[in-house]
């Protein structure tokens, strides 16, 4: 994030590039560990897809704030082949 | 920026570590909930031990944090939970302290965390930047439709830090408890969340908790969207937040990617057009003119407050 984009130049010291290393290492870990467990999501997220083409097919679409459009099943997507990832 | 996709994260879930950096002192303990592996901007769940005390000093990086739990003083201000600060870089604080500890959200945006201790800025600091609210206190909920298309209503936002030029934005959310809202989003810019109280759901990743965390990058869908008993987070973006709403869940990265250039197509074909053609590849953007014109007071001062002078003779092109 660079909100202002402020940044004083500094010369890296060798514990900070060593520390970053560390961090970078176990960052890599937590998310190959979220991987997982979004994979193992599989299943309950594929009912709460057909929960959601449900309720907006009822419900309507939220378009636009609290306008809603109703979506006939025609309409839905076609779940395509292949794997679904939802952390990239 | 390259930010790997953390979704979901929730901080309770791991402990806290002693911060080892020089300049922090004893009693500053960090969670690491994402962390930029080209320049070590991070984010982190902070927590002062009571009785720590940070001595005066700033850090090379653009520093923003806000008080999740408990006190802390700021010189001679007590700051309670909800105090938001936006440091720019190497603006000295005062000493920081606090008697019973307190938890903190810190955001390092532009570099890996660094406390140089010190009683004055740094001379090469924007100190006109720096600016601390009470967000509980002192600022009231608006809606969420300042962008269109906008989120449900029950979703409120209160704006804490706005970078005029790229509309890169700080702000607290909150959804009202049976808040929900039935579309996919997606956005051209990077996002952030940490919730500080309460639970939200959103249809990829399942429940957020207090103190989840998401570090997600542009183009991801995420909803939709619900929170049973309410929840209050802060939440930042990188860049303008646009929302793209739809109801496929199946759509991907790159697909999301080209419907956002698509929609431009639709919205503004000249620019686009432009763009396409002229295969503008200068890697700070095309030219805009109120930066580069010649002024009479010579150099000119941006609307984020840099200041500083152009010249197009310095023997680099915009094309190749």
């Amino acid at each position: 994030m660079t909100f202002k984009n402020t940044k004083i130049e500094r010369e890296l010291p060798d514990e900070v590039r060593k520390w970053l290393e560390e961090e970078i290492k176990e960052q890599d870990e937590r998310y190959a560990k979220i991987v997982a467990e979004m994979k193992a999501l599989d299943t309950t997220r594929e009912q709460w897809y057909a929960e959601f083409f449900e309720r907006l097919k009822k419900y309507g679409f939220n378009a636009d704030g609290d306008q809603r459009v109703i979506i006939k099943d025609e309409e839905l997507p076609v779940k395509p082949d292949g794997d679904h990832v939802v952390v990239y | 920026m390259s930010r790997p996709h953390i979704e979901p994260f929730c901080d309770r879930d791991v402990h806290f570590k002693n911060m080892p950096l020089k300049g922090f002192g004893i009693g500053y303990k960090y969670k690491m909930l994402s962390l930029d592996n080209e320049i070590g901007s991070c984010t982190m769940s902070v927590q002062f031990d009571g009785g720590y005390k940070q001595p005066p000093g700033f850090s090379y990086s653009e520093l923003e944090f806000i008080v999740v739990e408990g006190s802390i003083k700021v010189g001679d201000r007590t700051c309670a939970r909800g105090h938001y600060f936006f440091v720019p870089a190497g603006y000295a604080l005062p000493e920081i302290s606090t008697e019973q500890g307190a938890l903190l959200l810190m955001m390092y945006n532009t570099a890996e965390p660094s406390h140089e201790h010190s009683d004055e800025h740094h001379p090469l600091s924007r100190t006109e930047l720096y600016h601390d609210v009470d967000t509980y206190g002192d600022i009231a909920w608006a809606p969420g439709n300042l962008v269109s298309p906008s989120v449900a209503s029950g979703c409120m936002i209160k704006l804490l830090n706005f970078n005029p030029d790229t509309y890169a934005m700080t702000f607290l959310y909150c959804m009202t408890p049976h808040f929900h809202q039935d579309n996919i989003s997606y956005h051209d810019c990077a996002e952030e969340g940490y919730h500080l109280w309460g639970t939200s759901w959103m249809m990829q990743f399942g429940d957020l908790p207090t103190g989840g965390y998401f570090w997600r990058p542009p183009y991801i869908n995420h909803g939709a969207f619900a929170s049973e008993l309410g929840c209050i987070a802060i939440g930042r973006t990188d860049s303008k937040l646009f929302n793209h709403f739809h109801y496929n869940p199946w759509s991907t990265v790159d697909e999301n990617e080209l419907r956002s250039a698509a929609r431009l197509a639709k919205r503004d074909p000249v620019l686009y057009k432009w763009c396409v053609n002229n295969s503008h590849n200068h890697p700070h953007g095309p030219e805009d003119f109120e930066d580069t014109m010649p002024r009479r007071g010579g150099a000119h001062t941006h609307a984020d407050g840099t200041t500083h002078s152009h010249s197009n003779d310095d023997g680099h092109h915009h094309h190749d």
